[in-house]
């Protein structure tokens, strides 16, 4: 039978266990993840599984990296992120988030624009570091995602986005991430996008300031455009814009991202009442 | 009848996206507008006619990222 092994094709007998494959492929290998899941030396294989073998602590030879990296996420999906492009207009709370999470799925390509660079108030919410400090956003940020996972393509752009660059730097994105700040940056994105991008699936995030209320979180769904956040809570003079909340809707994004590219998980659980009596 | 946000608004013969605007009571400058899906640029919502029998959904927009 065909299993993968460190997502590599590989030819084993019929109903080899975990171990048989340990002992075969990485004898030091000390976790074991079968499609996804921690598993066990006794458990057996079957065909068209996929089994990653890690030595713990180990840092991974460049060409086994991606397998490595991904050997937790949901099997198959894999390949569809890593074709996918994604925009991300902004780099702050939302944008720096949101294209971490983006680049730990192992997402192929990101667009990342922003003009500003790095000040300390940034640091509240933003995935930015002292070091760092007066260098452009963009580039601190090309910079950590490289440090996550070489292999993601990051394209970074240091301008201010405005109605004639958008159509030009985002036009061979598959989603955009809309991370801007200010309101009348957010109109003039969602007013270029309709006229100059017509269909690209869009994901705002409008109404993350403040703390708390994590059950007003929420995303509503305009045809392919996607709004995460509250819709309501402003930043503004006494309501401020923190990590935990801004993260949240950032992930909500990145999340909504998975979704638009994958469709939705057909195995996500929505029930809450008692388990099933067996 | 239209809806706007899932909320039903009286329709009125001859409404534009403004009128619609102020019946509700949206106060603030900068929205998202679409009727039946369909964006709505700013600058035509005083032009635009509401359809009886639209869904709307009108959205503040707001700082905050």
């Amino acid at each position: 039978m065909n299993v993968f092994v460190n997502e590599k094709k590989t030819a084993v007998p019929d109903g080899s266990s975990v171990a048989e494959l340990v002992s075969r492929y990485k004898p030091d290998a000390d976790i074991f993840v079968k499609n996804g899941f921690l598993t066990t030396p006794g458990e057996s294989m079957k065909e068209g599984d996929r089994l990653v073998l890690i030595r713990r602590g180990e840092v991974p030879a460049p060409e086994d990296l991606e397998a490595l990296i991904s050997a937790r996420h949901t099997p198959g999906i894999m390949s569809k992120l890593k074709k996918a492009t994604i925009g991300i207009a902004g780099c702050g709370g939302l944008g720096s988030t949101s294209a971490i999470s983006l680049a730990r799925i192992g997402i192929g390509r990101l667009i990342i624009v922003d003009f500003d660079v790095v000040e300390p108030s940034n640091l509240n919410r933003q995935q930015f570091f002292i070091d760092q400090i007066g260098r452009p956003k963009v580039e601190a940020l090309r910079e950590t995602i490289a440090r996550i996972n070489p292999a993601i393509s990051v394209v970074a752009h240091a301008v201010k986005l405005d109605a004639t660059n958008i159509p030009t730097i985002f036009r061979s994105v598959d989603v955009l991430v809309e991370a801007f700040d200010r309101a009348d940056q957010k109109a003039m994105l969602v007013e270029t996008v309709s006229r100059t991008l017509p269909g690209l699936p869009l994901i705002l995030g409008l109404g993350m300031a403040g703390w708390g209320g994590n059950d007003i979180l929420k995303t509503r769904h305009l045809e392919n455009w996607h709004i995460c956040g509250d819709s309501n809570t402003e930043a503004a003079a006494s309501v401020g814009l923190m990590a935990p909340r801004v993260g949240i809707v950032a992930n909500m994004q990145a999340n909504q991202v998975m979704e638009v590219l994958l469709g939705p998980d057909p195995q996500l659980k929505n029930d809450v009442g008692m388990p099933e009596e067996t | 009848m239209i809806k706007v946000n899932d909320k039903p608004v009286e329709y009125e013969e001859g409404m534009t996206v403004t009128d619609v605007i102020k019946k509700c009571n949206f106060m603030f400058p900068l929205l998202i507008v679409k009727i039946d899906g369909v964006y709505v640029t700013r600058d035509t919502y005083n032009t635009t006619p509401v359809p009886d029998a639209c869904e709307m959904d009108i959205i503040h927009l707001i700082s905050g990222g």
